[in-house]
């Protein structure tokens, strides 16, 4: 009886040690605090390549964000740039393309921002129209002629 | 009457047995030789030579069997797959150690497709230059680099910084692609 009592007692104390504790009319009631802390997350899909060929003139592709967590009136925008300023080089032969989004051409005016999402919103999309004339007049080398984009992500 | 209908029920069990005989017959015929019915018409076993359509007009037309995709499959526009990069705001760094903890994943989504390296470049006051503070070898899709050791330590405060993300083509030839910049706020405390 005597070990019963003495389990029962520090039980009693360990838990007042931990929370708080309110005695009313004999019930004993306790208040913990639940919480969860979300961390800014995002995740986006960026174009792998783009390939013209002799035939077509314009390749399309998707730039998509998703899983987008972000703090209360951030915005997070995705903006593009060229190593070559939209040149594909191939030495110091180049052909030149450029952006369209929505039939718009996107200039250097727009700091070339492709995507914007707000908070709350939990995706975002956009689709990519590279475009060339195939103007061949400064390819001076058969091969490859590429270019290299970088997508950047901020939040603002 | 009962013998009447007694030699009825055999001659149709008889009946019975020659039909399913008789279909068991039909499909080992069009197994062995690939000649069937298929919409109420015949149809055979056709090589790629043999493939003919007749048009409206009545030309026939045949597949060229010689003709190849003239594009790689992955650039036939939107099938490509795209490099999938998970991104941050901010990371927190302690300003009397140069061993730090990171989060830098290649999710599962690049599976076959693409490794990813990282580097973690500070920018300076006037955004013309960066420094590199850190650098990953190519990291595996699924796998995550949590540990780093930065090339020096830093004092405490706010940095812009960028987590450069080259993705690699899983070839033998570990092509490059387009990449991506993920600003952050290094915050040093």
């Amino acid at each position: 009886m005597i070990i019963i009592l003495l389990t029962l007692s520090s039980a009693v104390i360990s838990m007042a040690a931990g929370e708080t504790i309110t005695h009313e009319s004999g019930e004993k009631r306790g208040s913990i605090t639940v919480g969860y802390n979300a961390g800014v997350t995002y995740a986006v899909t960026i174009p792998a390549s783009v390939t013209f060929s002799d035939t077509e003139n314009v390749a399309e592709r998707s730039l998509q964000v998703t899983n987008v967590v972000l703090n209360e009136g951030s915005v997070l925008h995705v903006n593009l740039a060229s190593r070559n300023n939209f040149k594909m080089m191939n030495g110091e032969g180049y052909m030149e393309y450029h952006l369209k989004i929505n039939s718009h051409d996107v200039q250097e005016d727009d700091q070339y921002t492709i995507l914007s999402v707000s908070a709350g919103e939990p995706s975002g999309w956009v689709i990519l129209n590279f475009v060339t004339d195939l103007q061949k007049d400064h390819l001076l080398y058969a091969g490859n002629y590429t270019d290299t984009l970088t997508f950047t992500v901020s939040i603002e | 009457m009962d013998e009447m209908d007694e030699k009825e029920g055999k001659k149709s069990s008889k009946v019975k047995w020659i039909v399913m005989l008789v279909f068991i017959g039909l499909l080992l015929f069009e197994f062995i030789t690939g000649i069937g019915l298929k919409d109420g018409q015949i149809f055979g076993k056709r090589n790629a030579s043999d493939l003919t359509e007749k048009a409206g007009d009545g030309v026939e037309l045949i597949i060229d069997p010689n003709a190849e995709h003239r594009l790689p499959y992955e650039d036939t526009g939107s099938f490509e797959q795209g490099v999938v990069i998970t991104g941050w705001e901010s990371m927190t760094f302690s300003s009397n150690t140069k061993e730090e903890s990171v989060d830098f994943f290649n999710p599962e989504a690049n599976a076959h497709l693409y490794y990813l390296t990282f580097e973690l470049r500070l920018y300076q006051a006037d955004k013309q230059g960066y420094e590199v503070l850190y650098t990953s070898n190519l990291v595996e899709p699924g796998k995550s680099i949590r540990h780093i050791t930065l090339s020096r330590t830093l004092e405490k405060g706010v940095y812009n910084a960028v987590v450069h993300v080259q993705p690699y083509r899983m070839d033998a030839a570990k092509t490059l692609t387009n990449n991506a910049d993920i600003k952050i706020k290094l915050i040093v405390n």
